[in-house]
């Protein structure tokens, strides 16, 4: 089991990291910027698998479900596609159904997964691909939702105060409000999971029976991870959609479940900034990269998958950053307990 | 037959071996005993490879078993009769004993005919379901297993934990029996001090992970304080 | 509806169980024996249909890429297993990531060597059969016929034959089947070849009636899953009776409604039964 979280190198790792895509616009064109922007939110859903997964076991396959489901309900409330909402097209409305949907299905689908006998580890990763499946099909069929053709011209983010407002579409203060958000997001689910309730995840997650005698609700705890995950991929497809203005059945689908858990294998699915980083880090190679190896990209990726897997359980990042950390204790300053 | 140095296991919670000396002389019977908890099933799981050594070594029969997996070394002629007994119990008798052989090329898969005449109640039983058998029966169905391998070395762990008397009786003649017809060498953990009295040759006492005294059986039943010190009885 | 509509619906799902029990099988004894859930065997399913593909393009005949497809996966398999899988055991957990990112690999693999679009293999028995008044393609009946004879041969293997014994020994206790000598890991690579060219077998004898392309693996191996929770992932029987739930819905739904409705459905269903009965049908059943 991962000994708990070590506060002095991951939190200087977190200013680090955090202080550097602060100061990024400043050395990077404003295109990277406005790609960076769309990264943050890919690394908010990446959060949100290592939240269920990384701290609760809760390995699933379907995640993208709610991410496109926040995309979807961004996109039909800022369209004014809601019956009786017609003339009021509002980004916080939309937020608010972008988080809570998502929020909402996963709550019903929990109480079926995690009560009774409940379902093991394996059994809700199957059911949770399936989820996926039928999803997809389901947005594919779905004329009001667009279809196979998806939902255009999604209005960017609009901030109405007091009659004034402003629409969020320029790469540099889009670019610093996804940062805002993913410190937020990030700030917020690291106190949980360093909390007594992150505690309990992770003994759910090493032993779900020995918990369940202790007294814990293990049902509840995981039904609330679910929910709390899902709502987060949520508000990053609610971010996503309003950056690229166009919301459609992959978004929803099991590939895109499956890159965010490629994310969260290769950056480290045990500490959520390593999850953030690997959803990042894996987006930018494969701009680089995926010009020059075109289809071998996919191949590569499902051999790093692997091998990740296989030889780094911690991530690759993950891997990085325990190792520098083991150097830091034993060279800096004595270690507490 | 078997020798032990500086053996340590355990599991992932803790070390539970810390560093056991111990020698199995052939053709006898050694007892391993001890209070709840010192290391006695995780000696037996050890030797039979089922859990890392973590430091030490075991040599069976003249070669360095330490890194060969359970398979291997049932193939080498150790056998093993776990706690519980473990039989299969959706399996009739004539399956339980047939997997005995299994690991073994073709030509050898058949029951031998001296493990059928030493047990006669199973081999009346061969088709019943072993999970009807009586506690006592499926014990001697455990061992019977076993035997079928023709082992050289019989690793048996609390053989009469939850049986009535009259089996473990039957238990402790027909080992007896065997070990003198056959050169058969056994290890015993028992907590019954009647049964190690009858049957043992020698005893090894072992507390905290570690061997700390060996008596020959007639020394512990003359002296009542051996046990009581090892066992606080 | 009439009794020739019913007598075709019947025969369709009949083959589409089938189809799923083959597969299904294959995952299900891998799963007890080895306690690895594959998702890769969707691939495995795959690379079934494109060796027929691969062999028809290179002049081969139909029958000739079915005889082969179960070898060659089979093969596949054990490399798989050598190279990837048994390194990964004792995490429960990550040997589904792990067989993840083999069902990645190996799908992409497949487009880049065959192209993403979809193949036709040949129908190698183009003729129908009266039945009462209606025509019944004959393949179809073949379809049936190779995957029952296919899944006796597996039962008859699993329940009476010595190896079968060691199987279900190292199933039922592993631990304790190693102490008596049985070679587990010999076992474990034998077991995931057949379970692969189980799949394998299923992707070939289905191909000339499915749209081969690199996404057809999904498509079975969604069911298979479902069929195993649903029936009892403890019991070979088990898989025999959540195929014929899912596949007999999935039929149904599909003809009353349509086939988007369907999955919904079936997938509604499963989860209804998993909920109320966790060890499935069967498993309930020998609760009794």
């Amino acid at each position: 089991m991962s000994a708990p979280v070590r506060r002095a190198p991951e939190t200087v790792l977190a200013f680090v990291v955090w202080g550097s895509f602060a100061l990024a616009p400043l050395v990077l064109s404003d295109w990277l910027v406005s790609q960076f922007a769309q990264y943050f939110t890919y690394g908010i859903f990446a959060v949100s698998l290592a939240l269920i997964w990384g701290q609760c076991g809760l390995l699933c396959f379907g995640q993208a479900v709610f991410f496109g489901l926040g995309a979807y309900a961004m996109s039909v409330v800022t369209l004014g596609m809601v019956p009786g909402l017609e003339h009021a097209p509002s980004s916080y409305l939309g937020l608010v159904f972008a988080v809570l949907l998502p929020a909402a299905v996963a709550n019903l689908l929990g109480r079926f997964l995690f009560y009774g006998r409940g379902l093991r580890g394996a059994y809700f990763g199957i059911v949770t691909l399936a989820i996926g499946v039928v999803a997809e099909r389901l947005a594919v069929n779905w004329d009001y939702i667009g279809g196979l053709n998806g939902l255009m011209n999604v209005p960017p983010m609009r901030f109405d105060l007091l009659g004034a407002g402003a629409g969020l579409w320029e790469p540099v203060p889009l670019y610093y409000f996804t940062l805002t958000v993913a410190v937020l997001v990030y700030a917020g689910l690291q106190a949980l999971v360093g909390s007594r309730y992150g505690t309990v995840l992770r003994a759910i997650r090493e032993d779900q029976e020995r918990t369940e005698f202790h007294g814990y609700d293990t049902a509840d705890y995981k039904l609330t991870a679910f929910t709390l995950g899902a709502s987060v991929a949520g508000l990053a497809g609610a971010l996503f959609v309003t950056q690229f203005s166009f919301a459609s059945p992959p978004l929803i689908g099991f590939g895109l479940s499956t890159e965010a858990l490629i994310w969260v294998a290769v950056g480290g699915r045990e500490m959520l900034l390593a999850a953030f980083l690997g959803a990042i880090l894996v987006r930018v190679v494969e701009n680089a990269l995926s010009e020059t190896l075109g289809e071998y990209w996919l191949l590569a990726l499902g051999v790093l998958f692997i091998l990740s897997v296989v030889l780094f359980p911690r991530g690759v990042i993950g891997e990085v950053i325990h190792r520098a950390s083991a150097v830091w204790r034993r060279g800096g300053p004595p270690t507490r307990g | 037959m078997l020798s032990v140095r500086d053996l340590c296991a355990g599991y992932q919670g803790g070390r539970v071996l810390n560093g056991v000396a111990l020698d199995v002389a052939a053709g006898r019977v050694t007892a391993l005993l001890g209070r709840n908890g010192m290391g006695k099933t995780t000696l037996l799981r050890t030797l039979m490879g089922l859990l890392p050594v973590a430091a030490g070594s075991i040599r069976f029969d003249g070669a360095d078993i330490t890194a060969l997996k359970p398979y291997q070394i049932a193939h080498r002629g150790m056998a093993y009769v776990p706690q519980g007994r473990e039989i299969f119990g959706d399996f009739t008798v004539e399956e339980n004993l047939l997997l005995g052989r299994l690991g073994r090329p073709r030509s050898q898969h058949e029951i031998p005919a001296t493990v059928l005449d030493r047990f006669p109640l199973l081999a009346e039983r061969l088709s019943h379901k072993a999970g009807t058998l009586s506690g006592g029966q499926q014990q001697l169905l455990a061992i019977a297993r076993a035997l079928v391998s023709e082992p050289k070395l019989l690793l048996l762990d609390e053989p009469s934990e939850g049986i009535q008397p009259s089996i473990v009786e039957e238990i402790s003649d027909l080992l007896a029996g065997i070990v003198a017809a056959q050169g058969l060498s056994i290890l015993l953990v028992e907590q019954n001090v009647d049964l190690v009295c009858e049957l043992a040759a020698d005893c090894a006492f072992i507390e905290e992970g570690q061997v700390v005294a060996r008596h020959g059986v007639d020394e512990v039943r003359r002296d009542p304080a051996i046990l009581q010190r090892y066992l606080a009885l | 509806m009439g009794l020739e509509q019913i007598l075709i619906l019947a025969l369709d799902a009949s083959n589409f169980i089938l189809a799923i029990v083959l597969v299904a099988m294959g995952l299900v004894i891998i799963f007890g024996l080895m306690n690895v859930i594959n998702m890769a065997h969707g691939e495995l399913f795959l690379l079934g249909a494109y060796t027929v593909v691969l062999v028809e393009g290179l002049g081969g005949h139909f029958w000739l890429g079915l005889l082969l497809a179960p070898i060659v996966v089979g093969l596949i398999g054990l490399v798989l297993e050598e190279l990837v899988i048994r390194h990964v055991y004792h995490r429960f957990l990550d040997t589904i990531l792990a067989t993840w990112g083999l069902s990645i690999a190996i799908k992409q693999a497949v487009v880049i060597a065959f192209g993403p679009a979809s193949h036709t293999v040949s129908m190698p028995l183009p003729y129908g059969i009266e039945l009462f008044e209606l025509t019944y393609p004959v393949y179809r009946l073949f379809i049936m016929a190779v995957a029952l004879l296919v899944i006796l041969a597996t039962f008859l293997i699993f329940f009476r034959s010595r190896f079968g014994l060691a199987a279900r020994g190292v199933i039922a206790n592993r631990d304790m089947a190693a102490c008596l000598g049985i070679n587990t890991r010999r076992l474990d690579r034998l077991t995931f070849a057949y379970g692969a060219a189980l799949a394998g077998l299923a992707g070939a004898v289905m191909s000339p009636i499915m749209s081969v392309d690199p996404q057809m693996g999904l498509g079975f191996l969604v069911p298979a899953f479902l069929s195993i929770l649903v029936g009892g992932a403890g019991h070979l029987a088990g898989t025999l009776v959540g195929a014929s739930v899912i596949g007999g819905a999935d039929t149904l739904a599909a003809n009353l409604w349509s086939p988007v409705v369907a999955q919904i459905v079936v997938f509604v269903m499963a989860i209804v039964v998993i909920r109320l009965f966790p060890r499935g049908i069967v498993g309930r059943w020998m609760r009794r």
